[in-house]
């Protein structure tokens, strides 16, 4: 009887193992949740600057077609401080209730990862987050969304 | 200096002492910096004020310091890095006096103490990084460059403004838009400067942006003139939402002809071509334009009814040449259909057949996809050609990355539909090529197999030596006449721009702009960052890369 229960137990340890990446990717294709949501751009408001002083920012948040040939949503977010125009890259994009997350790329999509997004969506359209980075620190930013089209 | 390249120098020298006094008498343009030639055999100069270096593009650089006989002496000057979260330089610097002008991916501009490394200012614009699709459409930023004239260095932006910046402090000067980001269009060149004037061009082919050249007053950024590349969408073959033909690199303007050479684009859209009939023109064209004007000269289209996205992308090189007895003023431009273009510089026709310098077979993609050599990405990016009067030969650098196309009438990546689709298979060797081409005869002097593609072009020297880099992140030094590997230096991180060549307090340094292209990138070849370094003779030592097999 022992043994049976084990062995179900490591049964059902293999299914959540093999099923959880299927899972993570129905759920990264969702992004931050139904897409009239999210998708746009957004006014960035620093509330904690970071230790590169951040000032100002700006986020554009869309479904980014990855060569080859994947749809996977993903966001610019340009940080600015005084000497620096920071680009980075938001990939991996999952929500649960208020909760939004990311990881911060450098460079491109496909760039090292060099950061975290953790947020929550107070209600359509508006956002606070800690975004941290290697270079950049710990910032506390608000999100603001000024147009639902992610093109100027 | 050996006696021999002394007397060589004094009559190349005497040669353009003689040029000069004639192109004065005809009233001829001139740079107003007062140290840029208008060619490459031409004074020794310390600086790189130039794209290029000189006004025919060439990228060669008079000193001799470092040659083939004490190259393995070159180690590490200084090394600076650009800041925070900088990733990617495809930034291609300027030197003027003692300080190095250098851009980062998202358009700060820096002055650089070409000695110490120190930076002695950042101009950093606000800029709208927001558009989604970005070059090549993967939401990437890069700036490659500035250009200098009396005192104003200029920059674009990438979204599509045009700034001038005081050359001494950084101050900003004056801003021009020169296209409305809302079109899909967006920076990425260098400009160019003449007489002037400061010529630009805009990107976007991809998302059907229409190309075009533009003349701006230097003093003031007052637009002067501007030719069109293609037609508006809906007139003659551009369809709704196409069009094409942009530019990406900085136009070569010839001071004697008072002629703008510039390359453009693909046409849009980039696959599938059944909405877009005929040649396309002037997509994948190289356009010899009246500078004064903008009138169209001549064209030379490389591709017809391109279906490949193989832009005529990478600056225009001019040069003089003796053919069957005859002085000819040629150009080369390495095409992304992979073939080197060598072209009479007065009438666009062809000097000899074009050049293969990496594999080709290409037939028209289909709905059930083809593979396509060179791939979408092409045969030979943005990446600067380099010319040595001493070989005659121009130096290539080659992409080897097959992709299959395939027609697909839908929207991808931001891009306008009937956009077709690109994909790179898994097992595809991603290596490239450099290829050393005399342009008297249009045949391959050498050629070597590299381990990575290339891309970022190559420098060549008094020295005897061509310089340029991998996405390993080695910078390689070859024999210019030979192609024998000479020296290499592992700098552990990606190249995407060509290395430049000054001379400080008698001191020459050979400086590299590293951290990778758009490419490195988007196809994950090699590290990238953002970083300055400068070499000199009797510098750190660096190690070498793994040894070169082709």
């Amino acid at each position: 009887m022992r043994r049976f229960t084990v062995v179900l137990g490591l049964l059902a340890l293999c299914s959540a193992l093999l099923l959880a990446p299927v899972a993570l990717a129905g759920k990264a294709k969702e992004g931050w949740g139904p897409t009239s949501s999210w998708i746009g751009r957004y006014h960035v408001k620093v509330l904690k600057g970071g230790a590169s002083g951040v000032r100002s920012g700006e986020l554009t948040m869309f479904i980014q077609e990855e060569f080859p040939g994947s749809e996977e949503p993903a966001g610019i977010l340009n940080l600015r401080t005084k000497h620096n125009n920071d680009v980075v890259y938001l990939k991996e994009l999952h929500w649960s209730g208020q909760a939004r997350t990311a990881v911060v790329k450098g460079g491109s999509f496909l760039g090292p990862t060099i950061g975290k997004f953790v947020g929550k969506m107070r209600s359509p359209g508006k956002l606070v987050a800690g975004v941290s980075t290697k270079s950049l620190g710990s910032m506390k930013l608000s999100f603001s969304r000024f147009s639902k089209k992610p093109t100027p | 200096m050996s006696g021999a390249r002394k007397l060589k120098i004094l009559l190349l020298g005497l040669a353009v002492l003689a040029a000069a006094v004639v192109l004065a008498a005809c009233g001829g343009g001139s740079s107003s910096s007062g140290s840029i030639s208008t060619s490459a055999e031409s004074e020794e100069i310390e600086d790189w004020p130039l794209f290029g270096r000189d006004r025919d593009n060439t990228r060669f650089a008079t000193q001799d310091e470092v040659n083939t006989e004490n190259v393995d002496e070159l180690g590490e000057a200084w090394s600076t890095g650009l800041g925070p979260d900088q990733y990617l330089m495809e930034s291609f610097p300027l030197v003027l006096g003692e300080n190095v002008y250098v851009t980062t991916s998202t358009d700060e501009v820096m002055s650089i103490n070409g000695k110490t490394g120190h930076i002695n200012w950042t101009y950093t614009p606000e800029v709208d990084f927001s558009q989604s699709t970005g070059v090549g459409g993967y939401g990437i930023t890069v700036n490659r460059g500035i250009a200098a004239e009396n005192g104003k260095l200029f920059v674009l932006t990438f979204d599509n403004k045009l700034q001038a910046i005081s050359q001494k402090t950084g101050e900003r000067l004056w801003s021009s838009e020169v296209e409305d980001p809302a079109t899909g269009a967006y920076e990425s060149m260098a400009p160019s400067t003449y007489d002037g004037k400061v010529y630009v061009g805009v990107s976007g082919s991809e998302d059907g942006v229409r190309g075009k050249v533009s003349a701006y007053e230097a003093k003031s950024g007052k637009k002067l003139w501007t030719f069109y590349t293609v037609p508006k969408q809906g007139e003659k073959w551009v369809p709704k939402g196409g069009g094409g033909g942009t530019i990406y690199m900085p136009p070569t303007i010839d001071p004697k002809t008072n002629t703008v050479y510039v390359g453009t684009g693909n046409p849009a859209p980039v696959i599938v071509g059944d909405k877009r009939p005929g040649k396309d023109l002037y997509t994948d064209s190289i356009l010899a334009l009246d500078a004064n004007t903008g009138k169209l000269k001549w064209f030379h289209q490389e591709e017809a009814h391109d279906l490949w996205d193989y832009d005529a992308e990478s600056p225009i090189t001019l040069f003089n040449v003796e053919i069957e007895g005859e002085m000819k003023r040629g150009l080369a431009e390495a095409g992304k259909n992979g073939l080197l273009f060598l072209l009479d510089a007065e009438t666009g026709e062809d000097l000899f057949p074009p050049v293969g310098f990496v594999k080709r077979h290409h037939t028209p993609p289909t709905k059930k996809g083809t593979l396509e050599c060179p791939g979408a990405l092409g045969g030979s990016q943005y990446s600067p050609l380099a010319y040595s009067p001493e070989t005659q030969a121009v130096y290539v650098s080659g992409v080897e990355l097959c992709m299959v196309l395939k027609v697909e009438y839908e929207n991808h990546n931001g891009e306008k539909e009937f956009a077709g689709d690109r994909v790179v298979p898994k097992e595809e060797e991603k290596t490239g090529t450099f290829t050393a081409v005399t342009v008297n005869n249009g045949k391959v002097l050498w050629k070597h197999k590299m381990p990575t593609p290339m891309d970022g072009g190559a420098t060549a020297s008094a020295g005897g030596l061509v310089f340029t880099g991998d996405q390993q992140g080695i910078l390689y030094a070859f024999d210019a006449k030979t192609g024998d590997d000479l020296w290499q230096a592992d700098l552990k991180l990606a190249f995407g721009t060509a290395p430049i060549i000054y001379s400080i307090d008698g001191t020459q340094y050979v400086l590299a702009t590293i951290g990778g292209a758009a490419l490195t990138a988007s196809e994950e070849l090699g590290e990238i960052g953002a970083r300055v370094v400068a070499f000199k003779l009797g510098g750190k030592k660096l190690p070498p890369g793994p040894e070169l097999k082709g």
